[in-house]
Formats: structure tokens, sequence, C-alpha cells
């Protein structure tokens, strides 16, 4: 039987259940534009029965919990979406800054280059013009001051980044602190209803986390307890259950100047913004990381290598004043940040030793604590090689970069670290190091004449000069004449053997020696020259000599062994001397022989006045031929005839005096010898066997030898000890095989000497040369046919004023390959900066709206779960407004109840 | 699925705002005309606006370098002319001047003449460009180049340098030529060789300018024309002495001088080489020397003179009565007891023969001498006209460079020799021959300049087409990366706005609907 008193407590529990539920639909209804309001529900159920022997009597309804509806997975997919795009989001409004700032035509940089290498061309056009030239030094400096303007925006972009990044951490760190405090009040409140979660303080804690995200990204852990840890970086601990650490921007890295985001005091820990990503602290920092450094860096290696390969080139020309170009603009120089842990505070020096091959990169340089320097390229985390010993006189050299560690003494246990940005910003400190116009360099230093005396038709071309070095001329020996001689030293004669004809002067004797030729090697036009006349080998016999050039040619056509060649050229030389022609004096063969001790020689077949020749009258002995040789018997009776000459070579003459026969003294076996030059002091003597004499005689005179007895033999052995100071022989011979025989060639007077070989029988087209060093930097075309002594002149190019060599150059600077590792040109090198951020903007862009789109579809997953429908709440409202009336009759039925029992116990 | 309240109203407005974004975007590029708004918007499209702006620019500068090159072309041109008509003025007087008709008198009229021509020749080698840079200075451009020097002649204070313009990424004009160039490196004579008559020739010989007539034959050298006596001259000597009991000697005398002795013990020279050989030795002292050519001896002094030459032969050491005697080389008989001495005189006389040499004294060819007939040796062509006479020499030498106005002067000086005699007169006609030669020379010279001056105004011409095709072709290219197609741009404008239109209307629509309503 049930009590009446049970109908009322349903009745209640219900109404008490539906007042609830009612009351968190009010709730939710209330909060439908909260942010982060995860709708709640009442979870309900029924209250245990009560056991009657005729069964469970239920007793109504009870609000188990009040429950909020949450999908942490669905929530926490949101949080980091929204991280990332909000990171995305940062970088784009960075990015577009930076391109809309190149995108401007007027602004931009390649408009100014432009005028710049214009304004150079109207010099080259008129280099004599003050008003083009200053119009050139004008441009310099409005496009110094355009490089100045870019920088300074960037600089402005680098300030700006800093200063978001102020205010997101101040907006984190109070968003860490109110999390910590929710984490407090949460952990209070689950200690005042046990078992019931404190759904609005989860909800308002999980909004911080939220827009904590959107700022940074961050991982949370849930501690269990009702506490939430939050994460950001690689692990770095923001808030720990109730505690919380704040961010602050220092500058504790290399560059005092550069924002870094580091824990504040007592936790800070070291830099950790390389560390943090995701939110708009990671969009700052990695678009600048990544987009803002590498521009930076680009248009600072554009400026230096502008800057330093038209320097280069500007100095190696010469200015209105004739002196050589100095510096057109100051380079930037590299930035070096010692870091505050170096065991000495001595700085390091860095310069830029070829811009071509800078990079965009920074580096590191650091010692190692035992003897060796690295070099490490930190975009590509690679060690570069470097040269050199790192002193001033011999610095590391690597990737366009120059050190010298000199002075810094590093030892064993130094621990020393650099960071080096060769071209961080650099593009802010270009400027033109010149302002009088006179000192443009647009001459070139070399000039080259051909004199108006030259007789034949040769050309020379001058090469552009590669370097300053021994120049100007006027201070390094002058100007160089290049004089042509059909023959030089350069070439060196064909050398001659066996059967030597020699020739006797001061310098001793000079056997020209045929014998280590090999006859197949002597061609045409090979020579032996002496004293200035030159004796060509000819195979034609045809050739006829030439005395201008002292040319003659030796007919080899029955030459079949050296001996025979020998005797050619003797032969030749013998009557060259004698010829009778009247231009032509014998005493313009240097080679009258002389004889030395011991040696007789005769060279010429003619009875002429003044050569030497050994006449012999009489005939009372025979040669048995003309060139008899030492130790030769002449035997009587077919003597030689008066006028006969005997050859001596070399070698002393033995007559031998035969007994017996025919001969019979006196006159008849007279020998004559007569040494009729013109020389010194002569005397003969004789070495006499005891049957003959000889006797003295003086010059010009007769000797006389004599037999003694009649039908006597003996020896007489002759000798002429008379020396004669000839003037030698002005070449000597070396032997060797050369087939080439005599050379044409350019002697050098003044600059580097010597020689240079061209032949304009089969180099007329053109033939390029360059000077031995240290002239090196000089080089030249020579073409067409010279003739002999004809020259040319290479001179400094004084006061010309007018010309423009080196002024083209310097215009052709933009077409060259200059940089990057002689890649790129310098408008090609900005177009590729313009087109890299525009890509990054783009590509940044892109993944924005990509990532906003997945963005909208987690926030609508998650709100599909959680998210507060109206119409819903309606609905619920009126279910649960109905259960409520229906609770109140249930009370109404149990108060009629009560009253119909009442009534009857009181009737 | 459920959607949330809130969900309703985000993604409705999200579509809105995107729409607006659109519109706004079509709108800028419409208000630009410009594809590009941005580098972001077309990354590789950017840069190669880039290139292309640069291009275009280089392509103006080019025409700029060649109108400045253009310019002094055109001033280096006009200077030309004007040397061109001076010389065609000179070579009228040189002709005027050359004329038998003249006085010395009316000589000096032409080369008063001729000296103001001078100096209209050397202001014009002075001219001076737009900008006040002098033309043929080569580099030294602010030097003045030409002037008279003060021992006689001119000097050139310039250089060689010949300036180079940029007109196109690949070629360079010249914009001059240097005044070594224009007035200076100019060949005399005939372009190979020059001729020269000796300044004391006694003879009304005339030589012609000559040519070559082939390159192949022709060897550079300096060869003398001669005008020699020939002579019977033998290469033999004979003794006679009957009875064998003398020494008899041979005297042979030139001019006074004993130039060979010789006795019948020695050796007498036997060929006609070894005679003019003891002849040459004593030409110092005798001014005259022999030459040999096959089996004929030629006399000739060594300068021109109008002394005759004398030859004797004398016998000596004869005994008296023997008879004795001695063929000499020149055919005299001597004979101690008829006539000991020989002599043969040689008086100058218009030549009969000549006797050309080159420089090695080898004999190039040998003639009878005929006024106007041609004489060709070594592929050279060359005629006399008038008479030399014996002695005379004539030299043809390779040509050297002679500037302009040295020719000039050469003229001057050639108009204001004396006149009187006909040997003067020769000379006179000779040097102005000679100087009608380099006239005629630097003429052409000169036209080749003017050809290679006109040359490079036609490359400039051609190059400034070329790059104008180019830069037309530059602006095509840049204007299909850069410029909006509007037509496309405005169907896309128009469709967004409808897009917009209907995105706003469903979001009025639907935002009226709620459950509340109807409560």
């Amino acid at each position: 039987m049930a009590a009446t008193g049970d109908v009322l407590g349903t009745g209640v529990s219900a109404l008490l259940a539906m007042q609830r539920a009612l009351t968190t639909v009010g709730h939710n209804i209330a909060n439908v534009n909260t942010e982060g309001f995860n709708r709640q529900r009442v979870d309900l159920g029924s209250r245990l029965p009560q056991v009657a022997g005729d069964g469970f009597i239920g007793q109504g309804v009870q609000v188990t919990s009040v429950r909020r509806i949450f999908n942490s997975f669905l929530s926490e997919q949101a949080r980091t979406t929204s991280s990332t795009f909000n990171q995305l989001d940062n970088i784009y409004a960075f990015a577009s800054q930076m391109d809309n700032l190149l995108a401007d035509p007027q602004a931009g940089l390649a408009p100014s280059l432009q005028d710049f290498f214009n304004a150079v061309h109207d010099v080259a056009d008129d280099p004599t013009s003050a008003p083009a030239r200053q119009v050139m030094v004008s441009q310099g400096n409005a496009m110094a001051t355009r490089f100045q303007f870019i920088d300074e925006r960037f600089t402005s972009l680098y300030d700006g980044v800093e200063s978001d990044m102020r205010s997101t951490l101040t907006e984190v760190n109070s968003l860490a602190s109110s999390i910590a405090q929710a984490n407090q009040d949460i952990i209070i409140a689950q200690g005042r209803a046990p078992g019931q979660p404190p759904n609005d303080l989860l909800d308002t804690r999980d909004q911080f986390i939220s827009e904590l995200a959107k700022l940074v990204g961050v991982t949370t852990l849930d501690e269990g307890g009702g506490v939430t840890n939050i994460f950001i970086g690689n692990g770095q601990a923001l808030v720990v259950g109730t505690q919380f650490r704040e961010l602050e921007v220092t500058s504790a890295g290399f560059d005092l100047s550069r924002a870094e985001i580091t824990f504040k005091p007592p936790f800070s820990s070291g830099v950790i913004t390389d560390f943090v990503s995701g939110g708009r602290l990671g969009g700052l920092v990695e678009f600048r990381r990544e987009v803002l450094d590498p521009a930076s860096n680009t248009l600072g290696r554009l400026a230096i290598g502008m800057a330093a390969t038209f320097n280069a080139q500007h100095q190696l020309g010469l200015d209105f004043n004739g002196a050589q170009g100095g510096q057109f603009f100051n380079v930037p120089v590299p930035k070096v940040f010692p870091s505050r842990n170096n065991t000495s505070n001595t700085n390091i020096s860095v310069s830029i030793s070829d811009a071509s091959v800078l990079t965009a990169a920074d580096y590191r340089l650091t010692f190692d604590g035992t003897n060796a320097w690295t070099l490490t390229n930190l975009d590509l985390s690679q060690t570069v090689t470097l040269s050199g010993a790192g002193t001033n006189a011999n610095p590391f050299v690597g990737d366009g970069l120059r050190f010298s560690v000199e002075g810094l003494s590093a030892g064993a246990g130094d621990s020393y670290n650099f960071l080096i940005q060769p071209t961080r910003q650099a593009a802010g400190n270009l400027s033109v190091a010149i302002s009088d116009p006179a000192l443009v360099a647009a001459a070139a230093p070399l000039r080259v004449t051909a004199p108006t005396a030259n007789g034949g038709n040769g050309q020379i071309d001058l090469g552009a000069v590669t370097a300053f070095t021994s120049l100007p001329l006027s201070a390094n020996g002058g100007a160089i004449t290049l004089t042509f001689d059909v023959s030089t030293a350069a070439g060196t004669p064909a050398a001659v053997a066996s059967n030597a004809v020699s020739f006797v002067g001061t310098k001793g004797t000079q056997a020209i020696d045929f014998s280590g030729l090999t006859l197949g090697n002597i061609d045409d036009g090979d020579s032996l020259i002496i004293g200035g006349n030159r004796f060509i080998v000819d195979s034609t016999g045809a050739v006829a000599d030439n005395f201008t050039t002292r040319s003659y040619y030796v007919d080899t056509s029955a030459v079949a062994s050296l001996d025979d060649l020998a005797n050619a050229f003797a032969t030749k030389i013998n009557a060259i001397d004698a010829s009778g022609s009247n231009t032509f004096t014998q005493n313009s063969l240097d080679t009258i022989p002389a004889a030395a001790a011991g040696v007789i020689t005769i060279t010429s077949a003619y009875a002429t006045s003044t050569s030497t020749q050994i006449a012999v009258t009489g005939n009372a002995f025979d040669t048995g031929g003309v060139g008899e040789t030492a130790g030769t018997t002449l035997t009587a009776g077919t003597g030689p005839a008066a006028g006969d000459i005997i050859t001596l070579n070399n070698q002393d003459f033995v007559f031998n005096f035969l007994g017996s026969g025919v001969v019979t003294g006196g006159a008849q076996t007279q020998v004559t010898i007569a040494d009729t030059a013109a020389n010194t002091a002569a005397a003969f003597a004789a070495a006499v066997d005891p049957q003959a004499s000889i006797s003295a005689a003086a010059v010009g005179a007769t000797a006389t030898i004599t037999a003694d007895t009649a039908g006597s033999a003996g020896t007489v052995l002759v000798t002429d000890t008379n020396t004669v100071a000839d003037s030698g022989i002005s070449q000597v011979v070396t032997a060797g095989t050369d087939a080439s025989g005599v050379l044409p060639g350019f002697t050098v007077t003044n600059g580097p000497g010597g020689t240079i070989a061209y032949n304009p029988v089969t180099e007329s087209g053109g033939k390029t040369f360059t000077l031995a060093t240290p002239f090196g930097a000089i080089s030249f075309t020579l073409s067409g046919t010279p003739i002999n002594g004809d020259t040319f002149v290479i001179s400094d190019n004084t006061n010309g004023v007018g010309d423009n060599r080196n002024a083209l150059l310097l215009a052709n600077l933009q077409e060259q390959l200059t940089l990057a590792g002689s890649t790129v040109t310098y408008q090609e090198a900005y177009a590729q900066l313009v087109a890299d951020i525009g890509s990054q903007t783009r590509e940044t862009s892109v993944n924005r709206d990509a990532q906003s789109s997945l963005l909208d579809l987690a926030v609508e997953a998650r709100d599909s779960v959680s998210g507060v429908n109206l119409d819903e709440e309606a609905a619920n409202l009126l279910r649960f407004q109905q259960a409520y009336q229906a609770a109140a009759q249930l009370i109404a039925i149990s108060n009629q109840m009560f009253d119909e029992l009442i009534g009857v116990i009181r009737s | 699925m459920r959607i949330s309240t809130a969900q309703i109203f985000q993604s409705s407005t999200r579509t809105i705002l995107d729409q607006q974004a659109s519109i706004s975007y079509t709108q800028a590029q419409l208000g630009t005309g410009r594809k590009i708004l941005t580098p972001a918007d077309d990354p590789a499209g950017a840069a190669k606006i880039l290139e292309l702006t640069k291009a275009l620019s280089v392509n103006e500068q080019f025409q700029r370098n060649a109108d400045a090159a253009e310019g002094r072309l055109s001033r280096e041109e006009n200077a030309l002319v004007g040397v061109e008509n001076i010389l065609r003025r000179v070579s009228d007087l040189a002709i005027q001047g050359n004329n038998d008709s003249q006085s010395p008198g009316s000589r000096r009229d032409i080369t008063t003449e001729l000296r103001q021509r001078i100096d209209e020749l050397i202001g014009l080698a002075n001219t001076k460009d737009a900008n006040g840079e002098y033309l043929f200075a080569g580099f030294q451009a602010n030097t003045q180049p030409f002037a008279r020097a003060s021992g006689g002649g001119f000097s050139y204070a310039g250089d060689q340098g010949q300036r180079f313009m940029q007109i196109s990424p690949s070629s360079q004009v010249a914009d001059g030529d240097s005044g070594a160039d224009v007035f200076q490196l100019i060949r005399n004579g005939n372009g190979t060789f020059t001729t020269l008559d000796n300044a004391n020739n006694n003879g009304t010989g005339i030589i012609d300018p000559g040519r070559v007539t082939d390159n192949g034959a022709y060897v550079r050298d300096t060869y003398t024309i001669n005008f020699p006596f020939q002579t019977v001259a033998g290469s033999t000597l004979t003794f006679n002495d009957v009875n064998a009991n003398d020494t008899l000697a041979y005297t042979l005398d030139i001019n006074g001088t004993t130039v060979y002795t010789v006795d019948e013990t020695g050796t007498p020279v036997s060929s006609l080489a070894a005679l003019a050989g003891v002849i040459n030795d004593d030409s110092g002292a005798t001014g005259v020397r022999a030459i040999v050519n096959g089996t004929t001896l030629y006399l000739t002094s060594t300068t021109p003179s109008t002394s005759d030459i004398t030859v004797t032969e004398t016998l000596s050491g004869f005994t008296p009565g023997d008879g004795d005697t001695i063929a000499g080389y020149f055919g005299g008989a001597l004979n101690g007891d008829t006539g000991a001495s020989d002599n043969t005189v040689f008086s100058p006389d218009d030549a009969t023969v000549y006797l050309i040499e080159d420089a090695a004294g080898n004999i190039e060819t040998v003639g009878a001498y005929q006024e106007d007939a041609f004489i060709n040796f070594q592929g050279i062509q060359t005629l006399f006209k008038g008479n030399p006479m014996n002695g005379d020499q004539f030299t043809l030498s390779p040509s050297l460079n002679q500037d302009l106005f040295t020719t000039m002067e050469n003229l001057v000086t050639a108009l204001e020799s004396p006149s009187g005699l006909a040997d003067d007169r020769a000379r006179l006609h000779n040097q102005v021959n000679r100087v009608l030669a380099d006239i005629r020379q630097a003429e052409t010279s000169l036209s080749q300049v003017r050809a290679r001056v006109g040359g490079r105004m036609q490359v400039i011409e051609g190059e400034r087409v070329s790059n104008d095709a180019a830069s037309f072709q530059m602006k095509s290219v840049l204007s299909n990366i850069q410029d909006l197609d509007i037509a496309e741009a405005a169907s896309r404008f128009n469709m967004q706005l409808i897009s917009l239109q209907a995105a706003q209307q469903a979001f009025v629509r639907v935002q009226g609907l709620n459950l509340f309503n109807f409560l």
C-alpha cells in the first residue's frame, strides 16, 4: 500500500529535477553567444526504490549530475588548427608588407640601378664632359640612397616583429597567469563538490587555453586532479599546476640588437626563440628567420657584390687627372659578433675577399680549444674549407670572406665563438666614395702606337688590363717597345757538326761543331750566324744572297753527309769573304781569323791582300793535293805549284822532307810560308829536325824552311805564334737538333725584356700574347706583316681624357654574371629577391587559406557536439516545462488525496 | 549532423566576407589596369617584368649612344669632305705649276695660295666636335693635335687611340679616327715605292712614278737607276816582252789616279769582276766606279757629274827598241816604241744605256735608253721622259708614311725652286710629279677613311632598326604579362557581384527562422 507521502515525495522530486533541468536549459540559452561555452545537460536518474512485499516502489527522479557536452579530441583539434592558422596569418601579414614594398615600381631598386648604369653609359659617350660625370656620381648617390631606403624598411620590419613579440608576450603572460589561477579554482571547486565537474570553471580554463593557442603553439597535459599543465616550444613548461612562468623579450644572443625570447628571471634558461612555433609568436619567429633574414642578406649581398665588382673595374682605369682610379663605392663591411663567453675580448677582423662568391648565409667561426678554427655555414649547416693561416699576412679565406685571428693568440683550452653576418643589413651601409666628378675613372691605363716610320703593315691591338701591377709604366721601366727582327735570339739557329770550321777570337777558340746534328733535321732556312752574317741552308742552290740583310745562302743540293755540310758552309763563308763585289768589303765579315799558338788557319780561297794564306812557292814538295792534314808526307816531284793553297784544319802542318830522289837543296827546296794578315807581331817558329831550318819572319814577311842536306829526310813543324786580336765571334753557337731554323719575332725593350716569337708567314691572321711577370696584366694581339725594324710602343695613356675604354667596361658590368659564383647579373639578383619574396608570400597566402578552411571544419565539428542550438533548447524548454507541469499536477493530486483522507477522518 | 546557432551565423558571415574580398581584389585590378598587383600574385611574372623593364631601358640607352656616335661621325665626314676639296684644289695647282709656261712670278702666286691651303688644312685637322673635343686627336681630346714644328715640318700631339660606343648588346662602333690614321699614315709614291731623282743630276730626265706590274716578282728593296758609260774593256792583259829581258809593267790610271799596276812577273787580274774590283778599290779617290754585267764593263761617276772620265793605260819597264807591247784591258795597244800610253775619254752626254742595281749592287737589268719606253724589272715598271745624262742617278725606294701637310709643303718647295736651266726644270717636274703621286695616294687613303665612316654610320642605322624591333617585341611581351584583360576581369567582376548578392539574400532568409518565433 502506497503512502500518500510517496506520491508527494515523487512529485516533489520530479518538480525539483525539472526545475534543475529548466535552469540548465536556461543557462544554455543565456550562453548561446558565449565564447568557449560547452552546452550543459542535466543527467537524470531514478531514485532508489522502496522495497515492499509487493514489489519495488519507485521513488521518483533525481539529478545525478550536470554535465557539459564536451569532446576533448575535437576541442584539441580546433585548438591546434587555430594555432597553425594564426601563425600563417601573422607571417602573411608581415610578408605581404615586404611584398608590397618591392612591388612598387617607383620605390623598388630596379629603376635606380638602371638609371645609374645609364649614367655610366653617358660618361662613356663623352668622357670629357664634366656634367656627364657629375650625373654619374649623383646617380650613384641616388642608388645608394635607394638601397638604404629599402634597408630601412627592412629594419622597420625587424622593429615591427620585436614590438609584436613584446605585446604578444604580455598577453601570453596574462593568460598563463589566468590558467594557473583557473587550475587553482578548479582544485578548490572540486574539493567542495567531489565527483562533480565544475563545468563553467572548466570552460573558462579551456577558453584561456584556446586564446593562448592563438598566440603560441601549446601542448596540454592533464595531470589529473583537475590540473592541466601547459608546455610551449619543445617542452618548456609555462604553467605547472598553480605555478606559471613569464616570458620576456631580451637580447641574449650574439647580436644585441636582435629580439630574442626567454623566460624571465629567476627562470631564465637561455634563448628559446627558435623552439617556439605555432600561433602568432611562432609566426613572428618563422617570418623573421625564413623570410626577413634571408631577404636582408640577399639585398646586402647585392649591395656588397655590386660595390666590390664595380670598384675592382674602376681601379683598373685612370681618372680625368691621369691618376689610377680609386674606390667608387664604400663597400659595406661584414658584421662580427663575439660571444660573451669568449676567453678574451679581442675581436677578429673580417673582410670581403671575393664578392662574386659571397653567399647569403650567416657563418660561425669557432675555435675548438686545441689549434683549429672552423667556419660553419649556418644556412646549410656545413663546414667551409679555409685556406691560409689566419694571420694578417696570410689570412683564412673561404666563401669569399677573409679572416684574420692575429692578435687573438688562441691556445689550448680557450674557447672562441664568433657569429659572422657578412651581408645582413649591409645595404644600409652602401655609399659613394667620391664627390669630385674628375675622379671617375673612364680611361684605360695604356695605349699603343705604331710609329709612322713603320714600313710594313703589321698591326697591334691592346687588350684590357687585368690588374694595375707594374703600372704606370713610367715608374716601372718606361714605355715598352716591341721591335720586329727577322731573326731574333728567340729562334735557335741550326747547329752544326763534324769537320768543324774553326774561328779563333779573343775569347779563345770557337769551334763550330757539326757533329751533334742529324742531317735529316737540317732544313732550308736553318742557318749559322757569325758576327751578324747569316749563312742559310738552301737546298735549291738558287736563292740569291742578300747583302743588305747579310743573308747568304749555302748551296746544300749536293750535301749527303755532315762532312759535306760543313764543307759547304766553309766554302760559302770563304766565298763571301772575297766576293769582289764593290759594295761589300771584306772587313764586314768579322771573323778574320787569327792564329793562336799552335794553329794556323786559312780562310780565304783568294789571294787578296788582307786574308791569311799560305802561298807555297816553289815546287819542291808534293802535298798530294790541297787540304792535307798533319803528318802528310810531301813527296818530291809533284809538289805544289806556286799559288796553291794548303788548307790547315786547326793543326800544325808538317813538312816532311824526304831524302833521295830529285830533292835538291837550295832554293828549290824552299817552301815559303807567308802569313800576310794585317796582324800584330808575327813570328814563325819551327821545331826543326836537324835536317831543316826555318828562318824567323816578321809580319808580312816570308819564312823559309830550308832543307839542310840534300837527300835527307826530316820534318819541320811550322807554327805561327802570331796571335791576333780580332773582333771575335759574336754569336755563340750551341749544338742542338733544332729544325725550325731562325724564328722571326719581336724583341722587347723595357718591361719584362726578352723576345716574342711572331712569324708573319704563318701567324699574320693574329696572335695574342701576354707579357711575362711582373707585366702579366698586359696583353695584346699582333697581326699583319711587319718588316725588319718596325716597332710598336706601349705607353701610359697620359692626357688621354677622351678615352672611354674603362667607362665602357664599367657600363657593361651590368651584363656580366658577377654575383653568386658568377651565375647572375645585378638586376637578375634583385629580380630573384623579388620573386622569392613574392613566392613566399604567395605560398603563405595559399597555406593560410587552406588552413582557414580546416579551421572552419574543426570548429564546426566541435560546435556540432558542444554548441548551443536555440531551437533545440526551445524544444527542451517545452519538454521540461510539460514535465514540470505534470509534476505539479502530481503534487496537487497528492494534496487532494490527503484532503480526502483527512475529510474521511474528520467527519 | 548538428549545427549550433553560432555556427549558422558564422558560416554565412564568412561566405559574405570572402566574396567581398574577391570583389575588392578584382576592383583593384580594374582600377590599375594591371594583372599583377604584387609579386605574390605571380612571382615568376614579377621577375620577368623586372627583366624586361631593364632590357627596355638598356635599349633606350643604346639609342642614345648611337645618337652620340652619329653626331661625331657626321662631323668627321664634314671635315673629310673639306680635306678632299682642298686636295683637289692642290692637285689642280700642282698641275698648273708643273706647266713650263709658268714663270717664277706666276709660280709665286700659286705658292701663296698653297700656303693658305696648308693653313686651312691644319685648321680642318684641328676640328672640334659639338662638345669642344678635338676630333682627330685620338684619346687626347683636349689637346690640339696638329701644329707646325719649330724646326720645320709638322708635329702631331695626339695619339692613335680610337673611341668605341656600345650601340647594341653585342656591337661597338668607333666614333672617329685618329689624326694619325687620317693625315699621317699615308704611303708616298705609288703606295709600294717612290721615285727620287738625285739632286745633282745634270740631264733633263723626268721619271714616271711607276707601278708594280707583278706583286709576286717585286722584292722590297732600294733600286738605283744609273746611266753609265759602256766600255769595251776585256778581261785579259797580255804582256809581250820581246827578248824576255824586261820586266814589263802595266799601269791603269783613272782620272789621274793609279788604280792598278802589275808586271809580267805578277799575276794580272783575269776577270772583269776582278778588274772592277781593283777600280772600285780606289773609287773614293777617282770618283769613278765600275760595274760588270756579264761580259761588259761599265764606268760611271760615283755622284752625278759633268766631268769626263779619263782612263789611261801605260806601259813601263820596257827596253826601248825591243818593240815590247802590252794589250791593255781597255783595248789600249801599248807599244814601248810607238805609244806607251793610251787614253780613253768618256764625256758625259745624253745617256744611251741604263743600268739598274739593287741595294746590294746586284744588277737587275741593263738596256738601251729610250725616251717614253717602258723599263721593266723585278715586277716594277717605269719610264723616262727627256734626256738623262751619263752619271745621273735615280732611286726607287720602298714607300714610307708621309703626312699630308709635308706633301703639300713639298709642293711649295718644288714650285719655289729655280727653273731657269733645263736641268733645274727637270728637277722641278720630278718633284711636282712626286707630289702628284703622293696626293693621289692621299686621296685613296682618304676615300678609304670616308668609306669606313660611312660603313659605321650604316651599322648604326642597322642597329637602330633592330633595337627598335627588339624594343617593340619586349613591350608586347611585357604587356602580355602585366596588363589586365579587361573583358575577362569585367565579367569576373559581374559574376562575383551576383554571388555576393545571392549570399546576402540567403543569409537574410535563414537568420529569420527561429523556433522562438512560434512560441
